[in-house]
């Protein structure tokens, strides 16, 4: 048996089995077997994730052969895409025909599958996250057979539930994206004190596509890095240096190649608690993790949605995240600030870490009923679930 | 103008403190290394963080440009990993070419600013 790691080798563990399968046929097959011997399975993306949403002691399905990209509709700015491609290949193939992801997140390593289903977001308060492009889906269901799914046949609700679901709802192969016709983008990063960046922060969010700020608790530097379509935008900071410029395709500025890896916790605040939670943290960090926290914490904003499990649920939302260099310490760090998040009504990111068990949990999420049961129609027996959603995530 | 000084440097006495006061960064407290490169092209340098009681962690990388000084905050090092404050460690630093390489510590950990400074410890060897 092959032990099994997460990107930042935080998360490790011993799957019963591997499958790989190369055709939707192959997995329809696989999947039968599943059925007839009273099996669960789990999917795997790339891995990015560092919460156990993919621990499993059983079948691990990853779907890296499915990289398809399928039904080009320019006119609607649609296609269809296999569930295993990451952001960057499925981002630069859609250029190819003249298409883009309205937003992506920090990196593109994600399996685009995986960012959907957790509700992964980038940074702008007018961009919804990476799941509101999903319109459609091709699906392996509970009852083992494959069925289409789009919202315009199956409804808004059932696509709300579905867009951030973990991989509850069954195995999808293929989704339909809405996107935007290709565009171009301006990336400037500019480096400032914190307490300038702060100052700014509503005109910063305001009046730029793409906005967010990583602050660096041992020198009190903020980094602001700024995407704007040419033309558009604050141009000039006078209380800022620029020090790094780029420009292209959205697809190409937007993540960024990282290779430093890191152990992660966020947040999704209110937007408006998004300051005080952050100067809340700021102050804590210096008083009692100066010693061990060397890198940096990352402020976003999303727009509001109506995705039941999605942490932007129903409100604009500011999130926190605390990035601790792979192998250094991070659980007291983590448990200490998570309290500060919670205070300020926070929502765990699905595949970062946090400790919100069910009772907690379902209190972050007005429709978390209708959620669970959604789900259950979907899959009764939980052949989707593993025992970490099962047991500290729905409490089942 | 010929490069001068050593291609491998030492600094066994680093310890980064803890506390600061005053407005970051200016007054951070903070361990430095000053590079002096008097030759006329690019140099490389890695550096080695050694503990006292851990494995040493090797594999930061630097460039300096041909007469040029650069300025290395040790706090700031975070790739591969960081140096933690308040805890011993030494630095070695190998150069391509030869180079010169000072420590500095500021402390301000109590009010007043502490600057303390020293040539590293150049060898050939």
């Amino acid at each position: 048996m092959n032990t099994w790691s997460n990107w930042s080798g935080s998360l490790k563990f011993t799957p019963g089995k591997i499958i790989e399968p190369a055709s939707e046929q192959e997995l329809l097959e696989i999947v039968e077997t599943i059925l007839k011997n009273n099996q669960k399975i789990r999917m795997l993306g790339a891995g990015h994730s560092s919460s156990p949403l993919v621990v499993t002691d059983e079948n691990l399905l990853s779907l890296k052969h499915f990289r398809s990209v399928d039904n080009i509709d320019k006119e609607n700015s649609t296609a269809w895409i296999g569930a295993g491609l990451t952001v960057k290949e499925g981002g630069s193939r859609l250029l190819d025909h003249g298409l883009s992801f309205h937003n992506t997140g920090d990196v593109d390593i994600q399996y685009i599958a995986g960012a959907i289903s957790t509700g992964t977001h980038g940074s702008g308060i007018k961009l919804k996250n990476l799941s509101s492009m999903l319109v459609g889906c091709r699906m392996i269901c509970s009852d083992g057979h494959i069925k289409e799914f789009t919202e315009d046949q199956h409804g808004k609700e059932f696509f709300d539930a579905l867009r951030v679901s973990l991989g509850t709802f069954g195995i999808m192969t293929q989704m339909k994206l809405k996107l935007l016709p290709a565009f171009q983008l301006i990336r400037k990063e500019w480096c400032t004190h914190i307490e300038d960046c702060l100052e700014h922060l509503v005109e910063l969010i305001n009046e730029n596509r793409n906005f967010d700020f990583y602050w660096y608790p041992r020198n009190d530097l903020a980094k602001l890095r700024i995407l704007n379509e040419p033309g558009k935008g604050l141009q000039k900071l006078a209380y800022a240096k620029c020090v790094e410029e780029k420009s292209g395709w959205a697809i190409d500025v937007l993540p960024k190649q990282r290779d430093l890896r890191f152990d992660e916790i966020e947040y999704a605040l209110p937007l408006e608690a998004g300051p005080e939670c952050f100067k809340e943290i700021r102050k804590i960090i210096k008083a009692k993790f100066r010693k061990i926290v060397a890198w940096r914490v990352l402020y976003r904003t999303i727009k509001a949605d109506d995705f039941y499990l999605s942490p932007c649920f129903g409100r604009d939302t500011a999130t926190i995240s605390l990035h601790q260099n792979a192998g250094a310490p991070f659980e007291e760090y983590f448990r200490t600030i998570e309290a500060v998040f919670r205070s300020f009504d926070g929502r765990p990111h699905w595949g970062k870490k946090h400790n919100l068990e069910s009772e907690e949990i379902s209190q972050c999420y007005p429709r978390w009923n209708d959620f669970l049961e959604i789900r259950k129609k979907m899959d009764p027996r939980g052949i989707f679930i593993n025992r970490y959603l099962q047991k500290q995530i729905f409490d089942l | 103008m010929q490069a001068i000084g050593k291609k491998k440097w030492v600094i066994p006495a680093g310890h980064i403190p803890l506390q600061t006061t005053g407005k970051e960064p200016d007054f951070l407290s903070q361990d430095r290394i000053a590079i002096l490169n008097t030759g006329m092209s690019t140099v490389k340098l890695k550096l080695t963080v050694y503990h006292p009681d851990q494995e040493p962690i090797e594999n930061y990388f630097f460039e300096i440009k041909g007469q040029r000084l650069r300025k290395i905050r040790i706090n700031d090092l975070i790739d591969p990993f960081p140096v933690f404050l308040a805890t011993d460690y030494a630095l070695v630093i190998e150069a391509e070419h030869e180079v010169i390489i000072q420590f500095l510590r500021m402390n301000t950990g109590h009010k007043n600013v502490a600057i303390m400074g020293t040539m590293a410890y150049g060898t050939d060897g």
